[in-house]
This record gives structure tokens, C-alpha cells and sequence, in this order.
């Protein structure tokens, strides 16, 4: 019992943080070229939107492409904890360019600005921007991995909740649920929680620090 | 060797901030720019200063249309350039810090510009704050060493906007002789102030700012602005 609940918190954090970690890879650029725009308004207000886009309509969208009859059928990922890494990159990118996006914005204003006016190349502005905004983009990040770690649809559908396998926290409270086993979901819940928990502070630290 | 032609700006597509000005400063000479809050005095500053780019018209900068050069081109020219913000900015970090980085984006080593930073503070009086960190600053102090960190690569073109606003007298007047002998290496300076000490004191060119459109005005009637 100690040891599958160990496996399934340690499989949601590798899944979840290696999720992040993709999404990083392009929300971060990402991020850095739409503060280069001065009418990134309307951008913004996308990116806003899809944050709250439910995490099972991506479920859905990724199955689709990768079940054995569709598109991406053939890479054969659909049930693997690769699919599910997947999904909750596409689920997490939005809502950290946007929190970069802000931060990085922020942060060129004030620091970027001040080393064009000084005569920096663009890549001299880049290193100052990106320098500074370093905290701001570890809180995007740790936000990211809550919401990924958080959600349920994407590691349900596309993960198929197996044993050992693809079962993550929140698809093994959906099933300790289904099944009655109230004290095991109730368990996996305030572990849940707490790493939310633990993740909000951290935020806070950097905040403080920051402010 | 600056000169804006046909110059318009708008940050919202609707509104012109600046309409179809045209100006020339040549080498060596010294600029004012007056006009109310809000009249545009920094827009044209941040133009001229190479930071923002016109919604209409050109910016020749010895005779070469500045924001139709290639990069590399631009960045020659913009390393000639430096824009001292009106809210003096730093990096977080101490005044040696932030006085190097100007130097240091120009490919000068350490040892070069630890001299040419210690000979500037140690010539205005700075030299014991060198290692302090810049958020213990008084806002005076602060402007005054905004300034030398924009003199100390000695840009050929200087644009202060409202440089006086944080001093009290005596270092409004201390600011004026630091560029006075500045001007006299030759240099080009353009100021927006609202203080007409300023130009009375320096001399040069006075223009004044209203409605988007720019005029010369006669320095004799600085009081009635």
C-alpha cells in the first residue's frame, strides 16, 4: 500500500514536472518575443482565456490525435505516461507565458529599457531582461507545475489511469472514490494539498523576495 | 548631426502625441525642449535618443535614415547615443555596479573603467558612496549619478529629460557646470526642462512644445511659459 502510494506521488511529480519543463522550453521564448510587441493586448487577453480552458477538452483533442486510428495513432503513446506529459504541456502553456509574459514585460520596461537607453545591442538587453525576470519565471513555472499536478481530465483520458504505470494522484482519487475508498482518496488529497501547499509558499517567498 | 524630418507620433494610432516636426541639432550645440506635462517632451527625447521608433516621418543621424539601417549599423550608432531617463533608473546593485555596466556593453575591461569611474566620482565629490547600494540613495544623489554614468562612455549625443526636477539649488547648479564642460568637449546635448534656469544659465537653442507641434522660442520670453 506505502509503496504504491509512493509510486503514484512520485510518478505525478516526474510527469507533471517534466510537463512544466516542456512547456517551458517554448512558453519562455515565447513569452520574450510577445513583450518585444508593443500591442501584445490582445494576445494577452487570449492567453487569459485559455488559461481556464477545462482539462478535459484537451483530453479529448489529444486522444483523438493519438489513438490507434488517428493521426499520431502509428507513435503508439496513447496510455503512456508520454501522452499525458503531453497533454498537461499543452495544458500548462498558456497560463505560463502568460505569468511570464507579465513578468518579462514588466521587467523590460524598467530594466530593458534602461540598458537600451545606455547603449546595450539587442542581446545585451535580452541578458538584463531575462536576468531580472528569472524570479518571476521560476513563480510561472511553480504555478504551472500546481496546475498540472492539480488536473484530472488530461491523465484520464489520455493516460488511462493503469496501475503502476500511468496512475497519477488525481486519477487515483477519482478511482479510491468510484470504488468507495473514501480514507485512501481522503489520504491522497491532503498530499495533494500539501505540494500545492508547499508551492504557494515558495510563490510567496519569491514574491517577498522580489517586492 | 541629428535631425527629425517630418516627425509624427501616436501610441494608440488615434491620438498624435507629436505632428510633423522638424528639427536639426547639429555638432556641438545645445537644445532645450519646454512645454507642459503631457506635451510630448519625452516622446521626442525617446525618438531622438533612438529608443522609439516615429509612427511617421525619418530620423537622420548624420545624414543616414537611422531606422532603415541594419542592425549592426544602428547599434554603431546607438552606442553614441545615451538617454538619461526624468525618474533616474538603476539595476539593483551598488553604484559601482550599475556605473560599470555602460562600460562594460562597450567592450571596455575592468581595469580601464574602475579608473574612469573612480576619477569621475573622485572629481565630483562621490567617491564614498562608490560601494554603497543605490536604493539607500536620496533621489538628488540619484539623478546626479544618472547623469555621469550616462557621461562616463562620453556619448557624442546626450539627451537629459528633466534633469534638474530632483536637485535643490546647489546641485541644479553643480549639474550645470558638469555640462557645460561637457559641452565644451564638443559634445551635443538636448534637454526637455521646465526650469528656465536651465537654459538661461547654459544658453543654446529654446523650443517649446504644445499641441504636438514644435516652435523656436526667443529666450527672452522663458518667463511667460
Amino acid at each position: 500500500m506505502m509503496d504504491e502510494l509512493l509510486g503514484i506521488i512520485t510518478r505525478s511529480i516526474i510527469i507533471s514536472g517534466t510537463a512544466t519543463l516542456l512547456a517551458s522550453t517554448w512558453s519562455i521564448p515565447l513569452a520574450y518575443r510577445l513583450s518585444h510587441k508593443t500591442r501584445a493586448g490582445y494576445i494577452r487577453s487570449i492567453l487569459e482565456a485559455l488559461v481556464g480552458v477545462p482539462t478535459v477538452l484537451i483530453g479529448l483533442l489529444l486522444y483523438m490525435i493519438l489513438c490507434s486510428q488517428c493521426p499520431l495513432g502509428l507513435l503508439g503513446i496513447l496510455y503512456t505516461p508520454i501522452a499525458i506529459v503531453i497533454g498537461e504541456a499543452i495544458l500548462v502553456t498558456p497560463l505560463i507565458t502568460a505569468v511570464s509574459l507579465y513578468e518579462i514585460s514588466r521587467v523590460r520596461a524598467r530594466y530593458g529599457e534602461l540598458a537600451q537607453s545606455l547603449g546595450a545591442s539587442d542581446r545585451q538587453v535580452m541578458e538584463v531582461v531575462l536576468k531580472y525576470s528569472i524570479p518571476g519565471i521560476i513563480g510561472a513555472l511553480l504555478m504551472g507545475f500546481s496546475r498540472a499536478i492539480g488536473e484530472l481530465g488530461v491523465a484520464l483520458i489520455v493516460g488511462g489511469n493503469i496501475k503502476g504505470y500511468t496512475r497519477v494522484m488525481t486519477t487515483a482519487i477519482a478511482l479510491e472514490v468510484s470504488r468507495g475508498e473514501y480514507e485512501e482518496a481522503i489520504l491522497l488529497g491532503l498530499l495533494l494539498l500539501l505540494i500545492v501547499a508547499v508551492i504557494a509558499v515558495g510563490l510567496r517567498m519569491i514574491r517577498g523576495g522580489r517586492d | 548631426m541629428i535631425k527629425l524630418c517630418g516627425v509624427s507620433h501616436s501610441y494608440d494610432g488615434r491620438r498624435f502625441i507629436l505632428q510633423n516636426i522638424d528639427l536639426e541639432v547639429g555638432k556641438g550645440q545645445i537644445v532645450f525642449i519646454m512645454g507642459p506635462n503631457g506635451s510630448g517632451k519625452t516622446t521626442i527625447l525617446k525618438i531622438m535618443g533612438l529608443l522609439l521608433k516615429p509612427t511617421k516621418g525619418r530620423i537622420l543621424f548624420e545624414d543616414r535614415d537611422y531606422w532603415s539601417l541594419r542592425e549592426r549599423e544602428r547599434l554603431e550608432i546607438r552606442r553614441r547615443v545615451i538617454y538619461v531617463h526624468e525618474k533616474p533608473l538603476f539595476f539593483p546593485g551598488t553604484v559601482i555596479e550599475n556605473m560599470l555596466y555602460p562600460l562594460y556593453i562597450r567592450g571596455y575591461h575592468r581595469e580601464e573603467a574602475l579608473e574612469l569611474i573612480n576619477k569621475m566620482l573622485e572629481e565630483n565629490g562621490l567617491i564614498n558612496i562608490i560601494d554603497k547600494r543605490v536604493d539607500e540613495l536620496s533621489s538628488g544623489t540619484l539623478q546626479i549619478l544618472s547623469i555621469l554614468r550616462a557621461m562616463l562612455p562620453t556619448p557624442d549625443l546626450l539627451l537629459l529629460d528633466e534633469p534638474l526636477t530632483h536637485l535643490d539649488l546647489e546641485n541644479q547648479l553643480k549639474i550645470i557646470k558638469i555640462l557645460k564642460q561637457y559641452l565644451s568637449m564638443g559634445k551635443t546635448l538636448i534637454v526637455s526642462t521646465h526650469n528656465p534656469l536651465f537654459p538661461r544659465r547654459m544658453g543654446g537653442r529654446i523650443y517649446e512644445l504644445n499641441n504636438g507641434s514644435l516652435r523656436e522660442i526667443d529666450p527672452n520670453s522663458l518667463k511667460t511659459i
